[in-house]
């Protein structure tokens, strides 16, 4: 059985700065990565979310007013924010094996079971599992549980609100199986293989998303996360980002916007493949799959690269 | 539908002001010159100097915040009586329809016995709009009460927040243009690149005809020394157009079709429409040419791509068609307004395609045929040009007075808009 | 149109010396018609004996005006009417004609001296016909000698005509009211007893109530005046121009709350289609001015024909087209009026205006051959002949010119564009029934202009 330790709610700017130091000093002694991520699970209390937040929330994504009437239930990226520092706390704490700065975020898949609101005190329990070779490194799994307030965090049995698992890529190790290795390697791999340029096929487009430079730094002003490759070219160039990129769950919020429904119960995924670039203009389709279903894919209108493909399914119809 | 205890809305006649192809001749001009010119030009066609009128309504989609009233504004510096109410409506590209069919409507319910509908667009003026960093930082200048306090607020100006805002062609819930939507649409239902041009080309020829003829000495009154609609190419062929390279849905490479001649131009320009009961035109000494008979909006469910942006009118005929208890085949004349080349064509081959009739509009059979011989032959907004909410009133007049002393012989219009929204009409000479 | 500031200048107390020490011309201010203002502002003279004379008496009591067998010296009197229409020789005209002239200096700013008598074509009595047409050069030289606005015209009656006939008095009120401001040395036919004249005094401002009238050429210049004062006098105004001067026509539509039609009256259905328009819109037409015109100047040695051939379609062509329609429609048949533009390069030539002089000299001879075929309907036409009036199109002629063809004139100024419209308005109206076929200049004895 793991453990569950309760923490205070973290700060990101603390998670950040500690993340760059050590990164600092990794590279000053060379840091062993080790095989084997932490057993225990953190878990947080959360107030609920600020009514401001939401709406800034938004007026960055466009859609309709949190008016807590005619929609009250949170969008599922927005919860994903709610409990990014809490991964990011266990991600950056001291005993995490690998090295926070130059994750990649390769997938996320989420099951939002129970609708969340405004002002509603949840409790985020995270934890980390299924490290497995990739091509370039390893992955692992991300688990984010939104808990309601009432309930015992140790238990299993607790009801689950929102679930999602993100992927993330780490070039700081290889694992000793990892030759050969393909992204489908794995148990989950199956929904977290990147859409791979070259069988991708562009669908016919739906949308066109114009992002401006600004919209990495919007987005973090939104969800907390300054990661300094999302807020202008020069922080980018420091990571070694040409320029800088999105925050994948800014596409995956413009993917749903819109799309979810009020009782939520509903999942979907999204798996990322080249970043989006500032300032840049994606192409977008969402088309129907099958009952309840409806499939998305974002790409580059000037090379035809897919940036992203996602799925979304509601209530219990269709499974994916 | 006609009730039978509703009394005919008769089109008395119509003006507008020549459409200039943005940011030439009316650079300088607002919404209000514009549609207060259109409106003296049928107050002194018609002789209503110091009328009242039952109501003046239209609009612009493109608007400047200041002309909140801009129909009412417009009224107070024409000659009409003060009087005469006024109101804006706003509907796209359908703005001068809806205007005109609402009114017409009140009209036949007895409510007013006159009324002057029309619309009103410039891209050369249009609102440029801050942006929201910007804005929220002068209303927080604004609120200040101290001179500290607002010098506070204004320092977070950056560089950033001065770049203007156009306001954008690009639908809202979609980010694409609606020649992007439209190239979609048009690809999906195989409309050529050359059945696209020749339709462009005959609507130029068409329209410098219609001038040639004398068919616009009373409709048209010309503005700031502009006579005719300065988009007209009168000398163009589709072999001319062919050489052009496509600009919209290029994504599709050898298979893209719309080019800048087969998609309107941006446009300025403005219209007006004089409707009235049959008793008050004849006592006004006023001229009948036709009547407006029905009208029907229309909304499809574009932003997945379930249907293309601009094919809302097909679903508006289908129903309009069978609450009159008619069919093509009873018109005489469509104007199907030509937002761009391959809507019209896309419109005409759905009415034509079993498949879509049986399974968007629930129809037995396809709605038929539209004779090209019979489509847009006075010109439409290709060659005219499309000032967004003025096109309404242009083609409501201009049909009104083709059907002018055929009586019973009935006209149809298409106009389609923004929103996946779209307006049907159907008019019936006298 | 172009402002005549030396006429401004000479019209302030310093203007007036500096222009009268250096011999240069005193244009006046000229008395113009107003709306409610009397026919005349003072006394005025009756020379003669005659049946008329007490007749024209009568008529001018009847008008409440303060009428003077033998004013007294040095009185101050507004006008002098002079009737010669008993002169059977030249010898005759020598006792008037001395009355006259002891009057002369008592004539007031914007005076009026009006000769009457019969039209010298009507007899074939040598002596008699040498002594009417020896009052022409007389008052033809008296105009030139009137100062400070005033005019010297005459009117010319028909053989038997009663003196009762309509067009006496109304030719009588035109010429001796603010209507005829800038109309001198020239003379007014009555012919027949058509016409009619207002029943009440307050007709007399409005004698065209309830009539329709067309003025083509209506967009600018003397064709917007002339709606305006149709319009002031009652008249129910259908505007028309081309299509090209739309916005202008609208423009003035809308003043005079008319209707516009843009027709260019060329086109060869011009006539039928004013007649639509007027039964639609108006459900009669009593009114046609045709004022639409065009100038190609150019010497005749370099003439082209699409100079030459524009400006007769348009300035005689068109009317004559338009004529045929409208005496063919049962709407213009109520004691219809043409008035018809002509012009003094008409009359008198104008070097680089062979195209334009016959044009108008065309138009003259229409009107004058025209006049029977609206006789039969009790109706009239006739043209009016502008001299230099202030126009956008004189406004155009070189600084000098302009200056001298103004000062050429006996009233040593410029006509406006409302002169020619008030005599058209005259021309229109019930009580210039009995006048047909004549073209009357406007043009302050001048023979400069277009």
């Amino acid at each position: 059985m793991r453990t569950t330790a309760a923490i205070e709610m973290p700060r990101l700017g603390a998670v950040y700065r500690r993340a760059a130091a050590d990164a600092a000093l990794d590279r000053l002694r060379g840091r062993g990565a080790t095989a084997a991520l932490p057993e225990r699970r953190v878990v947080a209390r959360h107030p609920g979310a600020d009514r401001s937040d939401v709406e800034a929330y938004r007026r960055l994504l466009g859609g309709e007013a949190f008016d807590g009437t005619h929609r009250r239930s949170l969008p599922s990226v927005f919860v994903h924010t709610m409990g990014f520092p809490v991964q990011m706390g266990l991600l950056g704490s001291e005993d995490f094996p690998l090295p926070l700065m130059g994750m990649v975020h390769l997938h996320n898949e989420v099951d939002h079971r129970r609708p969340l609101t405004v002002d509603e005190p949840v409790q985020i329990r995270v934890g980390a599992e299924g490290l497995r070779p990739h091509r370039r490194g390893a992955q692992f799994d991300v688990v984010t549980e939104v808990l309601d307030d009432s309930a015992d965090p140790t238990s299993e049995s607790a009801e689950v609100l929102w679930r999602g698992v993100s992927t993330y890529m780490s070039r700081a190790v290889r694992l000793t199986d990892s030759e050969g290795a393909a992204d489908g390697g794995s148990e989950s791999a199956g929904r977290g293989s990147a859409p791979s340029a070259s069988d991708f096929a562009p669908p016919s487009k739906t949308a066109l998303w114009r992002l401006g430079a600004d919209v990495g730094r919007r987005y973090a002003k939104v969800s907390g996360d300054y990661n300094p490759i999302h807020l202008s070219a020069p922080t980018a160039k420091a990571l070694g980002m040409p320029r800088a990129i999105v925050h994948g769950m800014y596409s995956a919020a413009r993917m749903l916007e819109g799309r979810e429904p009020e009782e939520a119960g509903h999942r979907w995924s999204i798996s990322f493949a080249a970043p989006v670039k500032l300032p840049s203009a994606v192409v977008f389709s969402a088309r129907p799959a099958g009952p309840g279903a409806t499939e998305f894919a974002g790409w580059s209108p000037k090379s035809g690269r897919p940036h992203f493909t996602g799925r979304l399914s509601l209530g219990t119809v269709g499974t994916d | 539908m006609a009730q039978a205890n509703a009394r005919d809305a008769v089109i008395v006649g119509g003006n507008r002001i020549p459409f200039a192809k943005a940011h030439t001749a009316y650079t300088d001009v607002s919404n209000q010159d514009m549609f207060t010119s259109a409106l003296n030009g049928l107050v002194a066609r018609f002789g209503l100097q110091e009328q009242r009128l039952g109501a003046v309504a239209g609009g612009a989609v493109q608007k400047h915040s200041k002309n909140f009233n801009l129909m009412r504004e417009s009224v107070l510096g024409s000659p009409l009586d003060p009087h005469t109410p006024a109101y804006d409506v706003q509907m796209a590209c359908a703005t001068g329809m809806e205007a005109i069919g609402s009114l017409a409507d009140k009209i036949r319910m007895g409510r007013i016995d006159s009324a002057v509908g029309g619309g009103v667009d410039t891209i050369s003026d249009a609102p440029i709009v801050v942006t929201d960093g910007l804005r929220s930082i002068l209303m927080e200048a604004n609120r200040a009460k101290t001179t500290g306090a607002r010098l506070k607020a204004l320092a977070k100006i950056r560089p950033g927040h001065l770049a203007p805002q156009a306001p954008g062609v690009a639908e809202p819930r979609t980010g694409l243009s609606m020649g992007d939507h439209m190239a979609i649409t048009a690809h999906a239902w195989g409309i050529t690149r050359g059945e696209q041009d020749e339709l462009a080309a005959a609507s130029h020829q068409n329209l410098a005809a219609a001038y040639d003829r004398g068919f616009f000495d009373d409709l048209i009154t010309p503005f700031r020394g502009v006579q005719r609609d300065t988009i007209m190419r009168p000398d163009t062929t589709a072999e001319k157009l062919a050489r052009l390279k496509p600009v919209f849905g290029r994504d599709l490479g050898d298979e893209a079709t719309m080019t800048a001649a087969n998609s309107t131009a941006l446009t300025d320009g403005a219209s007006t429409v004089l409707l009235g009961s049959e008793e008050w035109a004849d006592e006004h000494d006023l001229p009948k040419l036709a009547n407006f008979v029905d009208y029907e909006l229309a909304a499809v469910d574009f932003v997945d791509g379930a249907e293309g942006l601009l094919m809302a009118p097909a679903y508006a005929a289908a129903r309009m068609l069978a609450r009159n208890g008619l069919t093509f085949e009873d018109f005489e004349h469509f104007e199907i307004h030509e937002a761009f080349a391959s809507t019209v064509l896309a419109q005409m081959r759905a009415w034509e395609d079993a498949d879509f009739c049986r399974n968007k509009l629930g129809l037995d059979r396809p709605l038929g045929r539209i004779d090209p011989a019979r489509l847009n032959v006075n010109g439409s907004s290709l060659a005219a040009g499309h000032p967004f909410a003025a096109t309404g009133g242009r083609v409501v007049a201009s049909l009104a007075k083709m059907l002018h002393g055929r009586p019973g012989k009935l006209g149809f219009i298409s106009v389609c808009a923004a929103g996946g929204q779209g307006i049907t009409a159907i008019v019936e000479g006298r | 149109m172009a402002r005549d500031t030396y006429t401004e200048l000479v019209n302030t107390p310093l203007g007036r010396r500096i222009s009268g020490a250096l011999g240069l011309p005193q244009p006046s201010r000229l008395r113009r018609h107003r709306p409610g203002a009397p026919v005349i502002d003072g006394p005025v003279a009756l020379v003669g004996r005659s049946t008329v004379a007490d007749r024209i008496g009568e008529v001018l009591l009847g008008w409440g005006l303060d009428v003077r067998r033998h004013p007294d010296p040095g009185e101050r009197i507004a006008a002098v009417v002079a009737c010669f229409d008993d002169v059977a020789a030249p010898g005759d005209l020598s006792a008037p004609v001395m009355e006259l002239s002891g009057l002369l200096r008592q004539v007031g700013p914007s005076g009026r001296v009006i000769t009457v008598s019969r039209r010298p074509g009507a007899t074939s009595d040598p002596a008699a016909r040498a002594a009417r047409q020896g009052v022409e050069g007389l008052t033809r030289s008296l105009a030139h000698e009137m100062r400070r606005g005033a005019t010297a015209n005459g009117i010319q009656l028909a053989e038997d005509l009663d003196a009762d006939a309509p067009g006496v008095a109304g030719a009588l009120r035109f010429l001796l009211s603010g209507r005829s401001a800038y109309v001198s040395g020239q003379f007014l036919t009555v012919d027949t007893v058509n016409g009619e004249l207002p029943r009440r005094a307050e007709g007399w401002d409005r004698p065209l109530a309830g009539q329709v009238a067309v003025v083509t050429g209506a967009a600018r210049g003397i064709g917007a005046a002339i709606t305006e004062v149709l319009r002031r006098d009652g008249a129910e105004i259908i505007a028309v121009d081309v299509p090209a001067a739309g916005e202008q026509l609208a423009a003035t539509a809308n003043r005079v709350r008319g209707t516009a039609l843009q027709l260019d009256v060329t086109v060869q259905d011009a006539g039928e289609r004013l007649v639509a328009h007027a039964a639609q819109h108006h459900g009669r037409l009593d009114i046609v001015v045709h004022n639409a015109g065009i100038t190609r100047d150019k010497l005749l040695a370099n003439m082209t024909p699409d100079r030459w051939d524009s400006v007769i379609a348009v300035n005689i062509e068109s009317q004559l087209r338009i004529n045929r329609a409208l005496l063919a429609s049962e709407l213009f048949d109520h004691g219809p009026r043409i008035v018809s533009l002509a012009s003094t390069s008409g009359i008198a030539g104008n070097r680089g205006q062979s195209n334009y002089a016959a044009s108008k000299a065309g138009v003259m001879g229409m009107v004058s051959a025209s006049q029977d075929l609206l006789g039969s309907r009790h109706g009239t036409i006739n043209a009016v002949a502008p001299g230099f009036i202030e126009t956008e199109m004189t406004a155009k002629i070189p600084p000098i010119t302009r200056q001298v063809a103004r000062r050429l004139s006996s009233l040593n100024q410029g006509g406006l564009p409302v002169d020619v419209a008030e005599t058209i308005a005259f021309l229109a109206s019930p009580s210039a029934g009995g006048t047909s076929g004549l073209t009357l200049r406007v043009c302050g004895q001048n023979l400069v202009g277009a």
